[in-house]
């Protein structure tokens, strides 16, 4: 079983390279790689309207029920009780089944590098209010946002389950997978998920040295990735076979409690 | 396969299990690559070039099937960069590496006297934006692989380390220069490969891997997955780099 816990709905950029995932993108994404199942989030979402992108990605919920499944987006946590709201409305009657935060750019795009003080963290109050409401539901939150962001958001909220996106191989967060993993020692629920431009030699078996297989999931991050080298990172990292298993889905089965 | 973009040496961030030569070439039939094009990490981190690009060719020497090197030349002093040229040329490099950012130059204030003789070597320079894909290395700006593609049209150039945010100029650095190419082992962009072999060709663009710092599996297998032709694929995973780097 291979389900990629990190996959996106929209377009990405206005360059031609890359694809544009609708709904039945997605579906043949899927056929492609033999995965069963993915969660996507709405760049729309991410970056622009979230109402609107949260309900893109129920209609992809529903056109392929089953295999697509949801997070619903929240921009940023100045929206707080619409963002509250809304992850109360998109979990418990549209089924999303996660909730996606993201460290962002406070103007987007700009040109690299981007100044760190032009970033919204997580890392805020009002954040850790809408991470309440989906521990409350019983849902994950998959964060987009540096170790530190990640670290004090778990610890704020030490019932919710933090998947650390791309396991600090962000720009925000400089790449630094190490200091991930420490954070991620330190604090038991959070999770990493493997997903990055980064293809740094033996970062997945350090994760799962220090953590354990089970504090690990994978994603690809499409339509940004190429997903057959995002796949290899897992299929050829010197790890056991089961390991290799609890990570290309089981976590995160287990994580949204598919089987029940 | 050859991968057009490696390493020798230690590596100072993290710990790596690769870290001598002779594991390398283990790595490397593990995972079936032929030769690696290597420059060594020492040239990019201590302030003498030639200890590391001495290291290169004693592995060359040692592994001669297996490794084809590139001295790194540090262009920022005119009269020790025309030594490097001379001494790369000397030991039989078959290319020559820039890492500007780590060596604390600028390409646009490089001298024409050592572009000339860069341009006399004819050995093919390789100019990496960054030295593997990891979001806390300085990248180089576009702007300055521009300058250096004006003052370099006469010999090849290999433009390496690129991931999604440089596929934009360099695909315009493509276009506009028939001696410029480009290796694969920062690419991440979904169908990269194939985008890449249909805008501009296959003939210009080369396998990168970078081992040992890369997983080897990860650069693979976005060429062997490409929606190209087994030509075009034969010629990215090795035919270029023979060509260039004259194998």
């Amino acid at each position: 079983m291979i389900i990629d816990a990190h996959a996106h709905l929209g377009s990405w950029s206005k360059e031609e390279f890359f694809p544009v995932a609708t709904a039945d993108w997605l579906a043949s994404y899927l056929d492609l790689m033999g995965f069963d199942k993915l969660i996507a989030s709405s760049l729309l979402a991410i970056f622009y309207d979230f109402h609107e992108g949260n309900l893109a990605v129920v209609e992809a919920t529903r056109r392929y029920k089953g295999r697509i499944l949801g997070y619903v987006t929240v921009t940023t946590s100045r929206f707080l009780d619409e963002a509250i709201k809304e992850v109360e409305e998109m979990v418990t009657k549209y089924g999303m089944v996660g909730v996606k935060i993201y460290s962002t750019p406070l103007y987007h795009p700009v040109p690299m590098p981007w100044p760190e003080v032009y970033y919204l963290h997580i890392d805020e109050p009002w954040m850790y209010r809408i991470v309440e409401k989906a521990a409350e539901l019983e849902v994950p939150v998959l964060a987009h946002a540096t170790p530190e962001d990640c670290l004090n958001v778990a610890k704020a909220v030490p019932d919710a389950t933090i998947i650390m996106a791309h396991m600090g191989n962000t720009q925000i967060a400089r790449g630094d997978w190490n200091k991930a993993i420490m954070v991620a020692e330190s604090c038991k629920n959070i999770i990493l998920d493997t997903c990055s431009s980064t293809v740094d030699m033996g970062f997945v078996e350090r994760a799962v040295e220090r953590l354990g297989a089970e504090r690990i999931v994978f994603g690809s991050d499409v339509p940004l990735f190429d997903p057959w080298c995002q796949l290899e990172k897992v299929k050829s990292a010197e790890i056991d076979e089961e390991d290799k298993r609890l990570i290309l889905g089981e976590n995160i089965a287990r994580i949204l409690r598919l089987e029940e | 396969m050859i991968d057009a973009y490696a390493y020798i040496g230690f590596w100072p961030y993290w710990p790596i299990k690769v870290r001598k030569t002779a594991d390398l070439i283990k790595l490397m039939d593990k995972w079936s690559i032929d030769k690696a094009v290597v420059s060594s990490t020492r040239s990019i981190f201590t302030p003498n070039v030639e200890d590391g690009n001495q290291e290169v060719y004693e592995a060359v020497k040692e592994f001669p099937d297996r490794l084809i090197g590139c001295a790194v030349v540090d262009l920022g002093n005119e009269e020790s960069a025309l030594r490097q040229i001379d001494r790369a040329l000397e030991s039989g490099m078959r290319g020559i590496r820039l890492y500007p950012l780590y060596h604390g130059y600028s390409l646009r204030k490089v001298s024409p006297r050592v572009f000339n003789k860069l341009i006399e070597s004819s050995l093919p320079v390789i100019v990496p934006y960054r030295i593997i894909m990891n979001w806390g290395l300085p990248r180089l700006q576009p702007e300055e692989i521009e300058f250096l593609l004006k003052s370099l049209s006469d010999i090849d150039v290999v433009i390496c380390a690129g991931n999604y945010r440089e596929l934009a100029p360099t695909l315009e650095f493509l276009r506009k220069n028939d001696n410029v190419y480009f290796e694969t082992s920062c690419l991440q962009v979904w169908g990269g490969v194939e985008y890449l072999a249909k805008t501009v060709g296959a003939d210009r663009i080369l396998l990168g891997i970078g081992v040992p710092l890369q997983y080897p599996a990860c650069g693979i297998t976005k060429v062997q997955h490409a929606d190209i032709s087994d030509k075009e694929r034969e010629l990215i995973l090795s035919g270029n780099a023979k060509r260039i780097f004259k194998v």
